[in-house]
């Protein structure tokens, strides 16, 4: 149950709410009992005040019940606002604690979509439920107990209609049910497809696809089709049968009174019945008013639970990285792999077959290899995204096990393969992070010289304050990728990890980002993943991985002598005379 | 109550959006025409539900009867008229079956037919999507657009037609239940009637000045999307760099703006059905006591008393579901505006009547003069004039942003040049079909774009009469063969955002695809960026052999790869500065012998 993350505050708002609602419960039964009295009064024969007396009654309850349901309503609203506040901010901090293979089991998309539409969704239905499913209930009984307070008969039809309704309301959730929670992966369908179409343009044209994708789009498309079909079929029902039960509820009220008042010769009991015939019929209606509004929440409840448990499967999900408890090692800038292997879970191939080496502090370590040889995984390790499944890794000579996560992150800086570039200015995406106080502007404009970005950036109309859209799209491949670098010298850590971090450089920009990296980073340990061997081959230590393995550890030049994969690599790429 | 609406999780809350229509009937309109064949079933609709209404309306006045004849029926010397009582039972439980079955098919037929009609709509736009120009595509957002495939035709789909029957019954309703009224007594109808008009006005009030917190509310909406996308996305970055905590912070608070304007927007939301509950309390109690009054001075039996709670009842209940189909409507004809405004945009132009290739194309192409601007008044291609003969290979190298890509995307025509020409066999671009085009050249982009599809399905794309042999010939050549053997599935292993295909396994899955396209003329844009060079090399020799005796053009970072061109362009700023062969440009020692020996160098 999503209601278990309720704070104390709110189960006390949400305690004196039902305090509220029983109170507009027992006024809104009471405006019928005045009109039974009125009832009586004018068979028996009456003067216009003691109604008019009635009528004060009647109008003082129902200003009270509207006073009493709106404190209520705003009692409740507060819950409803509360609680998806809360559940915002726990899928914010377990999303934080995420190694990206917990993140790949939902999927980025995913995720977001759980923490912004489906927390709404959520509080959207308990914002109307609680009231509601207090409110029916209590309705109900209620008034069914003041109807059976005269006769069986009526609470026996007022019982027939109770049941029924609830069983056709029971039957309607069980079978809708399982549409419902295929509308969101049927929606989730189309979206793909919708998004597949317009993300492949060029080449769908390029192929004269068009009708090929379109009769994939169209199969999604009918298939969320039959489903909302379905789902209509099996809903309809309970439309009509509110309206029906009810209105033949009153029918059975005012026959049954007939037949009563028929069999009593007592003139008073008859009026009594009378009265009570009047008063019961509008009491039958407001019980199946609680009805209709059940079958309101009925109706969302599908969808809100779907909602919810998606949710609740994010914010329960264990995080498959445990966090250390030390600060840190006694040799800073040291990196070793002590035959460390590495396989995604659920599979077999071993991305990293053991593997071992050791730089020490202010050394260029650099790792080369076919794609898809572990390369990435194994910087990712150092960093602890993912943990080894086998061997040890030691950052500054002491596990990564045992570092408290900030403390690990505090000893890198990191620029990934793919940039990432976060809404806002320029000098915000450079000076990023837990060091962003410590750095000014002087700090920034160095570290954008290092990357080369310098220029570019000052020929922005606003220079550090110009703002940078949403994942950079205002910016070209290179531009970002030089930002990303930029972010990485800022933050002068005393490791600084570069995946593949120049391939959309040109050549001359590359090399002069590597010679001004070089001497900015003086005494940091530099760890280097690349494609071209002219990026890497003044490295003090390369790593050479094929296959998850280390075929070959050492200089450029001990490599093109012992290690025929990298001697291979190096004459792919490179002209005999340059060797 | 005459129709349901299946809610849809890609739905935005509806009250996080409150678009408003520009032009709200003739939207609606509109949208009523393109219903098209479905219309017929809302037409039916809205019969039923009128005379639904109808006949809602006659039943209190036999209920009128009933109590009157029971009320007789009391006293010492009367006599229940049990016969009469019975009829005028019967007669009642008649017209509420007849009500039932009535509301039970418009229940069912006008939703129906709004389902059947978004899918429709969608199926439109899913085709339109092919018809419309790259350039004018490029301007709308990816996100827009498919909200507007999704949320958009999803609550058009969810509300039109029930806001349209529901608007027509409740003015049925309102109107017949004043008549009935009047009809049953007037002095009555007269007062009881006031309270549930303020109420409407009262609520209108309401719904309009809870308007800013509903826009409010979807703001704070937008901003936490946008912050948490953002965290996501860059949850490594986020994570490397210890930015969690000021993630967390910036998150609090605009949580709290979130939590505030939602608490404020829900509990007006919830004052509306609050202030309908008060007023038909109201309403009750009026007559209640004038109804008594009236019959204390012989104006009236006290069955009209039992009609006139159920008029009351039958006038405010659709004021209220009348403010509410009004919104409703309101944000259907926004959603229907957005969808019609991408229905109605520009098309490519029809080429019916254009000209087809000649079956056998020999591959010279010429460059005329062509000049071309993505938008007006930024040209990109500087009057670029070229000839390539039969089988060359033409290498394209320069800086990001030169205008590579722009070469081939006017080679393909997904874009038309503003003057100039390209002519191929002698033909122009310009006087054949567009798919005749495209029929020309195999194209491997620098995206790799695979869809939802097994393996196989990616590769053979679009066509359906490759073989097996064929299929496993092109990945053997690109070296993923052996590769996707190993998987489970083999060739029906089904690519998915999961799938755990790196960035090169994915380029050589689209130059497979390519190479089982076998067209006579090739355009390579960047193909093997993310291919390691090891394997590039492999691949490579796949492209030889397709290159063999094709025109080939070639965009490339790697200049590796390029060595052997039979001419290289080099392009700086949408012009040519350079061209010749490897060797004429080396030795001129230009912006390509800069380029070139900048990829060898050490570092200092």
């Amino acid at each position: 149950m999503i209601l278990r993350h309720l704070g104390k505050r709110e189960w006390a708002l949400f305690a004196a709410s039902i305090v509220f609602i029983v109170l507009q419960v027992y006024l809104d039964l009471r405006i019928p009992e005045y009109m039974s009295q009125i009832t009586l009064a004018l068979e028996n024969g009456t003067s216009t005040d003691a109604i008019l007396d009635c009528g004060i009654g009647m109008l003082a309850c129902a200003l009270l019940s509207m006073v009493v349901s709106l404190t209520a309503g705003y009692l409740i609203a507060d819950v409803a606002s509360s609680l998806s506040r809360k559940l915002r901010l726990m899928m914010l901090d377990q999303v934080q604690r995420f190694s990206p293979e917990d993140v790949d089991r939902f999927s980025i998309a995913s995720l977001i979509t759980r923490s912004t539409n489906d927390i709404s969704q959520v509080q959207q239905f308990v914002g109307r439920a609680l009231q509601v499913t207090v409110k029916s209930p209590i309705m109900a009984v209620w008034a069914i107990m003041k109807i059976s307070g005269s006769a069986w008969e009526w609470t026996f039809a007022t019982a027939i209609a109770v049941v029924v309704l609830t069983s056709v309301i029971l039957f309607v959730i069980w079978r809708s049910m399982k549409y419902y929670k295929r509308i969101q992966i049927l929606n989730d369908a189309v979206n793909r497809e919708t998004r597949e179409s317009i993300t492949g343009i060029r080449v769908v044209r390029a192929y004269n696809a068009e009708e090929f994708q379109a009769g994939k789009f169209d199969i999604a498309s009918d298939d969320l089709l039959s489903n909302n079909m379905s789902v209509l079929k099996i809903m309809f029902p309970m439309f009509t049968m509110t309206s029906v039960v009810t209105n033949f509820l009153t029918l059975s009220i005012y026959w049954i009174g007939a037949g009563l008042i028929m069999a009593t010769g007592n003139v008073d009991s008859q009026m009594t019945l009378f009265a009570d015939m009047i008063v019961f019929s509008s009491y039958a209606i407001q019980v199946l008013r609680a009805f209709v509004m059940v079958t309101e929440i009925v109706r969302a409840y599908p969808q809100a639970s779907v909602s919810a448990k998606r949710v609740e499967e994010v914010i329960n999900s264990e995080p498959r990285i445990k966090d250390g408890t030390e600060d840190g090692g006694d040799s800073p800038g040291e990196i070793e792999f002590r035959n460390v292997s590495f396989s995604y879970p659920n599979s077999e191939a071993k991305v990293l077959d053991d593997v071992s080496f050791k730089v020490s502090r202010g050394q260029t370590l650099a790792v080369i290899g076919p794609t898809g040889c572990g390369k990435s995984t194994l910087v990712k390790l150092m960093q602890r995204i993912y943990d080894a499944s086998s061997g040890q890794i030691l950052v500054d000579g002491m596990d990564v096990k045992e570092y408290r996560r900030d403390s690990l992150g505090s000893r890198f800086s990191y620029v990934p393969q793919k940039s990432i570039i976060f809404t806002g200015t320029i000098r915000d995406n450079v000076n990023y992070g837990d060091t962003a106080s410590q750095r000014d502007d002087s700090d920034v404009w160095r570290a954008l010289e290092v990357s080369q970005a310098s220029e570019f950036v000052k020929e922005l109309p606003d220079g550090l304050e110009a703002t940078v859209s949403q994942q950079g799209k205002n910016l070209s491949g290179g531009q970002r990728q030089r930002i990303s670098i930029a972010r990485a010298v800022c933050r002068r850590a005393e490791i600084c990890i570069l995946d593949d971090s120049f391939s959309a450089l040109d050549f001359k920009t590359d090399k002069a980002v590597r010679t001004a990296l070089k001497k900015e980073l003086e005494g940091s340990t530099i760890v280097m993943v690349a494609q071209r061997i002219g990026t890497i081959m003044d490295a003090d230590v390369i790593v050479v991985l094929d296959g998850g393995k280390v075929v070959g550890i050492g200089t450029h030049k001990e490599l093109m002598e012992g290690c025929e994969l990298y001697r291979e690599i190096a004459i792919s790429q490179m002209t005999e005379g340059t060797i | 109550m005459s129709a349901s609406k299946p809610h849809d999780g890609a739905g935005t809350p509806r009250w996080a959006k409150y678009d408003k229509a520009n032009n709200l009937w003739g939207t609606m309109f509109r949208l009523f025409r393109y219903i098209g064949k479905y219309r017929y079933w809302i037409y039916l609709g809205i019969i039923i539900s009128f005379a639904t209404s109808l006949v809602t309306l006659v039943a209190p006045q036999y209920l009128k009867e009933l109590t009157d004849t029971i009320s007789a029926g009391i006293g010492e010397s009367a006599t229940m008229d049990m016969d009469a009582v019975t009829r005028y039972v019967l007669i009642l439980a008649g017209l509420y079956l007849l009500t039932a079955i009535m509301r039970s098919i418009s229940s069912i037929l006008t939703p129906s037919a709004s389902e059947y009609n978004g899918n429709v709509m969608r199926k439109d736009m899913a085709r339109k999507l092919s018809r419309i120009p790259l350039g004018y595509l490029d301007k709308l957002r990816t996100g827009d657009i498919m909200s507007r495939f999704t949320n958009d035709t999803g609550s058009i789909r969810n509300q039109s037609a029930s806001s349209i029957s529901n608007l027509i019954t409740a003015i049925t309703m309102i109107v017949g239940s004043l008549v009935m009224m009047l009809y049953t007594e007037w002095h009555l109808a007269l007062i009881a009637i006031v309270p549930a008009i303020i109420g409407f006005f009262l609520t209108l009030t309401i719904v309009r000045r809870s308007q800013k917190y509903f826009v409010r509310q979807s703001q704070d909406l937008g901003k936490i999307n946008t912050l948490v996308e953002e965290t996501y996305y860059g949850i490594d970055i986020v994570n490397a760099y210890n930015g969690r905590k000021d993630v967390r912070d910036e998150f609090i608070e605009v949580n709290n703006d979130l939590y505030s304007s939602a608490l404020k927007s829900r509990f007006l939301t919830s004052l509306m059905p609050q202030t309908m509950g008060f007023i038909s309390n109201i309403s009750y109690v009026i007559v209640c006591v004038v109804g008594s009054i009236l019959i204390l001075d012989g104006y009236m039996g006290y069955g009209s008393i039992v009609a006139f709670i159920i008029y009351v009842k039958e006038f405010s209940d659709p004021l209220e579901r009348l403010s509410n189909s009004i919104s409703n409507m309101q944000s259907v004809a926004a959603s229907a505006e957005r969808v019609f405004e991408f229905l109605d945009a520009p098309e490519l132009s029809n080429e019916d009547d254009k000209a087809d290739m000649p079956d056998k194309i020999e591959g010279r192409v010429e460059f005329r003069d062509v000049r071309f601007s993505y938008e007006p008044g930024n040209e990109i291609i500087h009057g670029m004039s070229l000839m390539v003969e039969p089988g060359q290979k033409i290498a394209i190298v320069g800086p990001t942003g030169s205008g590579k890509t722009t070469i081939a995307n006017l080679l393909m025509r997904f874009y038309e040049t503003d003057s100039g020409d390209i002519v191929v066999d002698g033909i122009s671009l310009r006087d054949i079909k567009r798919s005749q085009v495209h029929e020309m050249f195999c194209m491997v982009l620098q995206d790799t774009w695979l869809f939802n599809g097994t393996i196989k399905e990616n590769i053979t794309f679009n066509r359906t009469d490759v073989s097996d042999e064929e299929l496993r010939t092109a990945c053997e050549a690109v070296g993923i063969d052996a590769y996707i053997r190993s998987l489970p599935d083999g060739y029906d292993t089904v690519l998915n955002d999961a799938d755990s295909l790196s960035a090169g396994q994915r380029q050589q899955l689209t130059i497979a695809r390519a190479l089982v396209r076998d067209a006579p003329l090739l355009i390579l844009d960047e193909a093997t960026s993310s291919v390691d060079t090891r394997t590039e090399k492999r691949i490579q020799n796949a492209m030889d052999s397709l290159m063999k005796g094709r025109t080939s053009f070639v965009i490339a970072h790697r200049l590796s790869t390029i060595k052997d061109a039979d001419l290289i362009l080099v392009v700086k700023k949408g012009s040519v500065i350079e061209s010749g062969t490897h060797q004429q440009l080396l030795a001129k020692g230009g912006f390509y012998k800069e380029l070139y020996d900048s990829q060898f160098e050490h570092c200092e």
